[in-house]
């Protein structure tokens, strides 16, 4: 299914210094248009996004369609698979692109066909499924995080083993994952208690910062000793060896509520970071500095932040509430990009390795 | 003594869809066991009977466009071509515009059953067709995932060997099969073993009896049938003790602002009406379900619901919802107290974030003429909303979580909500009394409690001594406030307003009947002796009407004549009526020289 939202323009020849005027209801905005890049994507990797929820309602007859979706240029993108599973997080085998998982309220879902179909391959002692991972170096392994703990599958998904057990029952709370993209076995975990880490594929877990509510964990595609972490009240967190110490950001960030974290695949140096009320910062200097950027947007909650495969430097941000926004000018200005009225809970580019 | 049990050599293998036909022989032949809720021809059997017909009837009847409607008739076998028309209508609805999750799964279900063999095949494929392109949420509640696995449970059982892509989540009959009894089986275990976490819910009830209804009434494995049947008996029971007149009384996990002040109009009322008849008719789809299963309770259960010729006292101890943070308990438990008499109920439990939003956790409510009317009833509360609270039990972000709930619960951050958990209310209740501490933190949302008193009293007055005493009519009332206030008039009620952060209530409640006037309960409640502190933590110190002495503190220990409350000891269920230990997996019904055991670890009936 596509679905083209209230602003379904065909992607510009010639977007530069185009003044684009959108309307999301409740309010009129214009944003600049001014960099020079392309609507469409010129990268193999697509953007696709985990909406949690769409015009406000969670379960019954009210709640619409929301799920996973790939933008596919200006405000248009494609449905995939189911429309209304609370969609929390995405990944994907990057030796099999067709392969990609999906954290949601109702489990694990698995597509082996690029989204056409989907299993729900969790059965009911595993909900609330908040992120997923796959162990590169070992593409039929997964591990997810739930709100019940962390889980792993060693056969793409057919059978789940809890892995936490070290951890103390109650604090288990586990938002966000990521396996390490060159070192097997390395997995980085977030939740309401610190950040945990496993160097033994998940037989054996533990908190390497504790007392700590961590939100996001994601790890540098240029430097992958580079870790970011999102956190509640206390910014963003960076680790330079693997994930093994952190420590945080200061400055203007160090007391926001960070819900995403993204480090540029071309530039280390270049972080973007979002969550509760912040609009959008960006750091050029490896996360000494952070400069805030909040005008263009309809509300300022973002869950979904990345930055583009594609070598372009596009900041895309994934708003709670008012759908997907970009920016080509390190934030100054934002584009509309669709999905309306959407809670956008994480962004993945997905495309082969 | 007759004893209704499954013996192992009944019990389903994994083969257990290959052996339907060999099990619908055995169920025919004459050693088959006696289904203990299948009805005995006896006056009460003929009395619910007529009463099911009725709400049948009723249903069938009815022009509305619902499932529930097409399955009345098929179940009638009546104006079969309305109902085709209805199913055609809503699959067509369905498949353009799908929606409902578990509210669409559970009346679906029924549809189909009761059409099986009267729908057309082509329209009965239509609808079987709806489950491989619909992919309904499971839902976050207890409610909803005993709708949706009772529903799993038995359209896999309908088809029991179609592959996963004929299925929305990819799973075969089979995978979603065993799913679905491995749920329900796991949730009827922790039902009788540490109570629900959804508990006691006027609205929800009939949530849990209608997938029980549907399992009882459709579900071909014989265990799961006689399961089905156990439980729905326990929930009926564990209404029956705690209901007056239909109305679900004491406190409640959750209860919507609509029906908190009129008890009657909820969901449970229906099967009060259904099965004992002690309350106005209130037809409910969910009754219907149950109705149109034949199931038949014991009649002892009617006995323990209408027989109020006695003061008692009934406790219950029920687990909070699954807690995900900010706890060292998974499931904390949850005390709760009834004291019914033959004109009032007034129940409790102990106070904090037992349920989120929509708790209820305590209630003085009497017998009224026309139980329609509503707004009999007295509590207090602190309206509380947090993200805190919200995040304790749901896995979203807790700044984020306050505005999502009020998307669809209105309420729920209101300052003048008349349902709510507070992690700063601490209640204790002996019998006819009852002390609510608050020690509210400053810069909470909200920082006043509120106390309701419905206009319909006869009496609500402020006495010298400090006493509020209403008088109800059959039932009187003395409260004593430990914090100023003010009065606050709204639509049909008094809020006692008190913007006071240490704060709480001695309540005693009493049969009018048994003091010779209201001044006469008045004079005896100022006799009583009564203190209280809000300097530092709320405490009070009261004797009760009846020389009891109560003691509590806020965090402290609540004691009565000097010894401490015995939290640790509190049956799942006990009382005159219905009695379990934790963890027991029976239930006892006892109703004067009858006795009834349910033994949930075979399952039996004895």
């Amino acid at each position: 299914m596509v679905i083209s939202s209230f602003m379904h323009t065909h992607p510009s020849p010639h977007p530069a210094k185009i003044w684009k005027r959108f309307l999301i209801p409740g309010f009129m905005a214009l944003i600049a248009l001014s960099s020079g890049s392309s609507h469409a994507q010129s990268s193999d990797h697509k953007l696709h996004v985990a909406v949690l929820q769409t015009n406000n309602f969670v379960v019954g007859p009210g709640a619409q369609p929301s799920g996973f979706f790939r933008w596919e240029g200006d405000t248009t993108w494609t449905h995939m698979g189911w429309k209304k599973s609370r969609h929390n997080g995405i990944s994907f085998n990057p030796d099999a692109p067709q392969t990609m998982f999906l954290a949601c309220g109702n489990g694990v879902f698995r597509t082996l066909d690029g989204g056409k179909t989907f299993k729900i391959v969790t059965s009911w002692n595993i909900t609330e499924v908040q992120d997923v991972t796959i162990d590169t170096k070992s593409p039929t392994t997964l591990h997810i995080a739930t709100a019940y703990g962390i889980f792993r599958s060693t056969d793409n998904g057919d059978t789940w083993q809890e892995t936490n057990s070290q951890i103390p029952a109650m604090k288990r709370f586990a938002q966000t994952i990521h396996a390490d993209y060159q070192k097997g076995g390395h997995v980085i975990a977030g939740g309401e208690y610190g950040i945990l880490r496993t160097t033994d594929g998940g037989n054996t877990w533990g908190f390497v910062v504790p007392d700590l509510a961590v939100r996001d964990i994601q790890q540098s595609r240029s430097n992958p000793e580079l870790w970011l972490a999102g956190t509640e009240d206390k910014g963003v967190w960076i680790s330079r060896d693997s994930g093994a110490t952190w420590t945080p950001a200061t400055g203007n960030i160090a007391k926001e509520t960070i819900y995403a974290v993204a480090v540029d695949p071309q530039n280390p140096q270049r972080m973007v970071a979002a969550g509760y009320n912040t609009g959008v910062y960006l750091s050029t200097n490896g996360g000494t500095t952070w400069t805030q950027h909040k005008n263009g947007f309809p509300g300022l909650n973002f869950h979904g932040i990345i930055i583009d495969m594609n070598g372009s430097g596009r900041i895309w941000a994934g708003n709670v509430g008012h759908g997907v926004f970009y920016s080509d000018n390190d934030g100054r200005s934002w584009i509309y990009a669709g999905l309306k009225g959407s809670e956008i809970w994480d962004m993945e580019m997905i495309g082969a390795r | 003594m007759k004893t209704y049990m499954i013996t192992n050599t009944m019990k389903p293998s994994l083969l257990y869809t290959l052996l339907l036909a060999t099990f619908s022989l055995w169920a025919c032949s004459p050693s088959a066991p006696l289904d203990p809720y299948a009805g005995d021809g006896s006056a009460y059997d003929q009395e619910v009977t007529t009463r099911a017909d009725s709400l049948i009837r009723f249903y069938a009847e009815n022009p509305g466009l619902g499932q529930l409607q097409a399955a009345a008739r098929y179940h009638l076998n009546v104006d079969l071509e309305r109902a085709n028309e209805i199913m055609d209508s809503l699959a067509m609805r369905q498949e353009t515009d799908p929606s409902g999750d578990m509210f669409w799964m559970y009346p679906q279900t029924v549809a189909m059953f009761e059409g099986r063999g009267k729908m057309p095949e082509a329209l009965m494929a239509r609808q079987r067709n709806l489950w491989k392109i619909y992919p309904p949420y499971r839902g976050d509640t207890e409610n909803h995932w005993a709708m949706f696995y009772a529903s799993m449970y038995l359209m896999t059982q309908m088809y029991p060997n179609d592959p996963g892509s004929e299925w929305y989540n990819g799973r075969s009959s089979q995978e979603n099969f065993e799913e679905a009894r491995d749920y329900l089986l796991h949730w009827m275990d922790l039902t009788v073993t540490r109570g629900q976490g959804e508990f006691d819910s006027p609205g929800y009830y009939s949530f849990y009896m209608a997938p029980l209804s549907m399992l009882y009434g459709y579900a071909e494995d014989p265990e799961m049938k006689l399961r089905a049947g156990m439980m729905m008996e326990y929930l009926l029971a564990d209404f029956a003790a705690e209901q007056l007149d239909g109305m679900y009384l004491g406190a409640h996990s959750r209860v919507y602002p609509h029906t908190v002040h009129n008890q009657w109009s909820d969901n449970s009322t229906a099967f009060a009406w259904l099965f004992w008849g002690n309350t106005p008719s209130l037809f409910r789809g969910e009754s219907l379900i149950t109705a149109m299963t034949g199931y038949r309770p014991p009649q002892m259960l009617k006995s323990i619901a209408t027989d109020r010729s006695e003061s008692y006292v009934h406790l219950e101890r029920k687990r909070t919802r699954h807690r995900i943070r900010y706890s060292d308990e998974k499931n904390l438990p949850v005390y709760k107290t009834m004291y019914m008499t033959p004109d009032y109920g007034i129940g409790s439990m102990q106070g904090g974030l037992l349920q989120p939003i929509q708790q209820q956790t305590w209630d003085f409510t009497w017998r009224i003429p026309d139980v329609r009317e509503g707004f009999n009833m007295i509590y207090s509360l602190h309206p509380y909303s947090s993200g805190f609270e919200l995040a304790m039990y749901f896995p979203e972000e807790p700044k984020l979580l306050t505005d999502a709930v009020v998307k669809s619960k209105g309420t729920y951050d209101s300052a003048d909500k008349w349902t709510s958990a507070s992690p700063f209310e601490q209640v204790m209740q002996h019998k006819d009394a009852l002390i609510a501490l608050y020690d509210i933190e400053a810069g909470s949302r909200f920082e006043h409690v509120s106390g309701f008193f419905p206009k319909s009293l006869l009496v609500r007055e402020v006495d010298a001594s400090g006493w509020i005493f209403a008088n109800a009519g059959p039932a009187f009332l003395a409260w004593y406030p430990m914090a100023p206030y003010e009065w606050q008039e709204e639509e049909k009620n008094w809020r006692l307003h008190s913007p006071h952060l240490k704060n709480g209530a001695v309540v005693q409640v009493a049969r009018a009947s048994d003091h010779a006037s209201f001044e006469a309960f008045k004079d005896a409640i100022r006799a009583l002796s009564i203190t209280t502190s809000v300097e530092g933590k709320p405490s009070a110190q009261f004797t009760t009407l009846a020389g009891d002495v109560l003691g509590f503190s806020y965090d402290g220990t609540a004691t009565v004549n000097g010894k401490p409350v015995d939290y640790a000891s509190w049956p799942l269920y006990g009382g005159p009526f219905v009695n379990a230990a934790v963890d027991s997996r029976e239930l006892i019904l006892t109703y004067k020289d009858q006795r009834r055991r349910l033994d949930f670890s075979k399952p039996a009936v004895e």
